[in-house]
């Protein structure tokens, strides 16, 4: 038997702690009750008969001592939780290979280690760093949140250390079983001594396979469309022309197709972005015409939606919202059934949607109004507002010194999102209008009112950044990753990042969670013998001695 | 020492004193008139049963010439016949310590019991006297009859001081040295003495008149309700026993119990004394009917 949550040391130390408060309870229980008898004349005779067994007598409490010190042993066991059956002392260490390029079935890998005996095993995320994911004793069903989120970071070093260190730690009566979830070009020796069992992708891994999904704000600059960059490989030199990329639903979209250095690179730009999801497939075309699917060659991904969102304008202020919204290539000017409104304080133009609103001179002391909803922590809000609205693009010192007074912001509850702008601004000292903050504040808070998810880059750690043009950037973590000024930007490790202009994010991700090619191990999967919770068993045993306890107390055969 | 003030309603309650009607009817439908014994008297005198002849003295009556026998053998004799004595009734409840302890009191069940016995000597016209005892006899009382002193004697008996131990051989000795004229002396107590049953019965034996014993006991004196680790404190003597309540010590109890009431049933039944056994939780009137069945009194 094993104990899940104490080691046997502890539990000594447990057992000991118990006997002694036990003890000591004991000492104060043996508190002589005064009561008063009409006589004692019978029971002086009942003491001198029992007197003569003066052993039995003292040993009475001892008895009772030792009684419930089982019983506090038993339920200091069960909280220890006791197992059965569990093979020995082997020690199961599954080690996951966070490389971008790996991708498993978590509810399967979740089901493979909850096979295997939970008091010595332990899950460990081999990334950029280690990171355990489960330890002895906790219950797989923590494995599907403790992967969520996780960034995919490449080095193999890691996990090649980690088996060093396993098969240097291991010891004649405690084997290490390593469950090695990875693609297996990936450990290019396993350690003597050590026994592995390989869980994961297909051992074929000199298949070509999609590496890289990657979408980006159109350089174009329209709106509607986003940039795809698609990457594939290893793809042989020679013989590499007959792998071909399969899109479905198919895009109409002109695509170029570099051949590099064992990766092959498709770029499709402009493509229509209405929320839809992409199947991208590596197909292996044969000389006789007919295509073959590559295992593992194949990504999907969901496109954002980029419609033009649908804005009525209130007449009255035409001037100065029109020319704006109207060159905005986000907007679509309607007049019924607007997404948002943009209108003069108090008007009902465009109905109950959420709205920027001008205020009239002179009515609000704050330059801007912002409005949230219920329940919205204001401060949370202000700042992801400021961040989102470019507010610290604006020149608000300029507005300060021309109007000799300070520009204030302020959130305000209501029923839904809005903002509330200053009349003032539009006038002199101010002249907001004019100036060039005027359109991109405009264009920022119709996107901000419709409440559109900011963009996330998609690229492959250690890959260049296509198409990245521009100073960048500085990584959240403080890593340091930069680059000279117009040359790509290649990030280290899969990580966030962000741009020069604070607001796109650059994220590296595993490939989409719903892996199209299923997981199959390669070899025949070893059986573990989990055991047997005996921890439930422990406390009937404990509960049947303290109802045995309480009758022998009620019949006086314990004291 | 405690001692207990009891209110005469306390003790006597409405329907406690209509019981004792109900006592008294049951008593008199018993042949011999309703008496606890038969009272033969050594004299003989006027009473309606022939007991003997004697020869006419100058003085005697001559109502009681038996001229039958003058007739036919011309000698003038007296018919005598038996002399009923009246039946002294002498209370002895014990009022120690022991008695009011408890709830209920045993004391209540016993002033209860004496009341009871003597409202119905009283209504024989038989003198009661009230000895209470606890260490020693508390008083002493001469005997007076009439059936209206029945709530005089109910006052009386409320009014009797309570508490201090018990010493009931040299109450009996006090009582044996008053030199009463015999009748019937009703002892109720709990019968606990320090010294032990023995004693006790041994100044029993002493005493001149017949004896009715009424042992006032309760379901906890054989079965006491105690567990764990006890100190018992002897509510007379103030003495102490400590005692770890197990099964064998309960059984050394009882076994001790049993022993002390065989030994008290054996003294009655050798001597042809009464004893009633009297739950002092349960009515009393009801169990003091028993002594009335049968022309003998209940061991």
């Amino acid at each position: 038997m094993t104990l899940l949550h104490l080691s046997p040391v502890w539990w000594l130390l447990g057992l000991g702690v118990l006997a002694g408060v036990l003890f000591l309870l004991q000492r104060l229980r043996v508190r002589h009750r005064e009561v008063a008898v009409p006589t004692t004349l019978f029971w002086k005779e009942a003491i001198q008969e029992a007197r003569a067994r003066l052993l039995v007598k003292r040993f009475r409490h001892p008895l009772a001592y030792a009684l419930m010190l089982l019983i506090g042993a038993l339920l200091l066991t069960a909280l220890a939780g006791p197992r059965t059956g569990e093979d020995g002392d082997v020690r199961h260490v599954v080690l996951v290979d966070g490389s971008h390029s790996m991708s498993f079935d978590v509810d399967e890998l979740t089901q493979y280690v909850a096979d295997l005996p939970a008091s010595n095993r332990s899950v460990i995320l081999c990334g950029a760093r280690l990171l355990p994911v489960l330890g002895p004793g906790e219950d797989a069903l923590l494995l599907p949140r403790r992967l969520q989120g996780v960034v995919p970071a490449q080095a193999p070093e890691n996990i090649s250390r980690v088996l060093r260190h396993l098969a240097r730690t291991q010891t004649t009566g405690s084997p290490t079983h390593v469950h090695l979830v990875a693609v297996p070009a990936t450990v290019d020796t396993i350690p003597s001594g050590l026994r592995v069992h390989r869980y994961g992708v297909a051992d074929d891994s000199d298949d070509p396979r999609i590496v890289t999904l990657g979408i980006a704000e159109p350089a174009s600059g329209a709106w509607g469309v986003v940039d795809l960059l698609v990457r594939a490989g290893p793809i042989p030199l020679s013989g590499g022309d007959g792998y071909r990329l399969h899109v479905e639903p198919a895009l109409k979209i002109k695509s170029t197709n570099d051949a590099g250095h064992e990766l092959r690179t498709w770029r499709f730009v402009d493509v229509p972005a209405r929320g839809q999801e992409l199947a991208f497939t590596l197909l292996d075309v044969r000389p006789d015409g007919v295509a073959a699917r590559l295992p593992g060659a194949a990504r999907r991904v969901q496109l954002p939606d980029r419609r033009p969102l649908r804005v009525t304008l209130d007449d009255t202020l035409a001037e100065p919202f029109g020319a704006v919204l109207a060159a905005d290539p986000a907007v679509e000017l309607v007049s019924d059934k607007p997404q948002l409104v943009v209108r003069a304080q108090g008007s009902t133009v465009g109905g109950d949607v959420p709205a920027l609103e001008l205020a009239p001179a002179g009515s609000q002391r704050e330059a801007m109004l912002l409005h949230h909803g219920p329940g919205i922590d204001p401060d949370s809000f202000l700042r992801a507002a400021n961040k989102d609205l470019g507010l610290a693009q604006l020149d608000g010192q300029r507005l300060a010194d021309a109007a000799q007074r300070p520009i204030e912001v302020r959130t305000e509850e209501r029923a839904r999102r809005g903002l509330t702008l200053s009349g003032d601004l539009m006038t002199e000292p101010y002249d907001f209008v004019p100036s060039r903050d005027f359109p991109l504040f405009v264009a920022r808070t119709v996107r901000w009112l419709a409440e559109v998810p900011a963009l996330r880059q998609r690229v492959a750690a250690g890959e260049p950044l296509a198409d990245a043009v521009g100073a960048w950037t500085e990584d959240i973590e403080g890593a340091g990753a930069t680059s000279s000024l117009g040359a790509p930007f290649t990030p280290p490790v899969a990580d966030r990042y962000k741009t020069a202009d604070g607001d796109t994010l650059v994220a590296a991700l595993l490939a989409s969670p719903r892996a199209s090619v299923p997981v199959r191990e390669t070899a025949a999967a070893p059986s573990f013998s989990s055991g047997s919770n005996l921890a439930t068993l422990f406390l009937l045993l404990a509960f049947a001695l303290l109802g045995f306890e309480w009758w022998a107390y009620r019949t006086s055969r314990v004291p | 020492m405690t001692s207990r003030v009891f209110a005469p309603d306390e003790l006597y309650d409405a329907e406690f004193l209509a019981s004792l009607r109900t006592l008294r009817i049951v008593a008199r439908r018993v042949t011999g008139g309703g008496r606890f014994a038969d009272q033969r008297s050594k004299d003989l005198g006027s009473g309606i049963e022939f007991r003997d002849f004697r020869p006419y003295a100058p003085g005697d009556e001559l109502k009681s010439v038996d001229w039958n026998i003058y007739r036919r053998l011309g000698r003038v004799v007296l018919r005598l016949f038996e002399e009923w004595e009246d039946l002294p009734l002498y209370l002895l409840p014990d009022v120690s310590e022991s008695t009011v302890l408890e709830d209920p009191p045993r004391l209540i069940a016993g002033l209860r019991t004496a009341l009871a016995l003597a409202s119905i000597s009283l209504g024989q016209h038989d003198p009661v006297g009230i000895y209470p005892f606890a260490d020693g006899l508390v008083s002493k009382q001469r005997p007076k009859a009439g059936k209206r002193r029945l709530l005089r004697f109910a006052a009386e008996l409320a009014a009797i001081p309570n508490g201090g131990a018990t010493n009931t051989p040299k109450a009996l000795r006090a009582f044996h040295a008053l030199k009463l004229r015999p009748g019937l002396a009703v002892v109720i107590s709990d019968f606990y003495d320090p010294a032990g049953l023995e004693p006790v019965l041994a100044e029993l034996r002493k005493l001149r008149h017949r004896l009715l014993l009424v042992q006032l006991v309760r379901k906890s004196d054989r079965e006491p309700d105690l567990q764990g680790d006890v100190r018992l404190l002897d509510c007379e003597t103030g003495e102490h026993a400590d005692v770890s309540i197990s099964g064998e010590v309960l059984a050394k109890y009882r076994e001790a119990h049993d022993k002390f009431e065989r030994d008290l049933t054996k003294f009655a039944a050798g001597r042809g004394v009464g004893l009633l056994r009297l739950d002092v939780e349960e009515p009393v009137v009801p169990q003091l009917a028993s002594i009335f069945e049968g022309r003998h009194l209940p061991v």
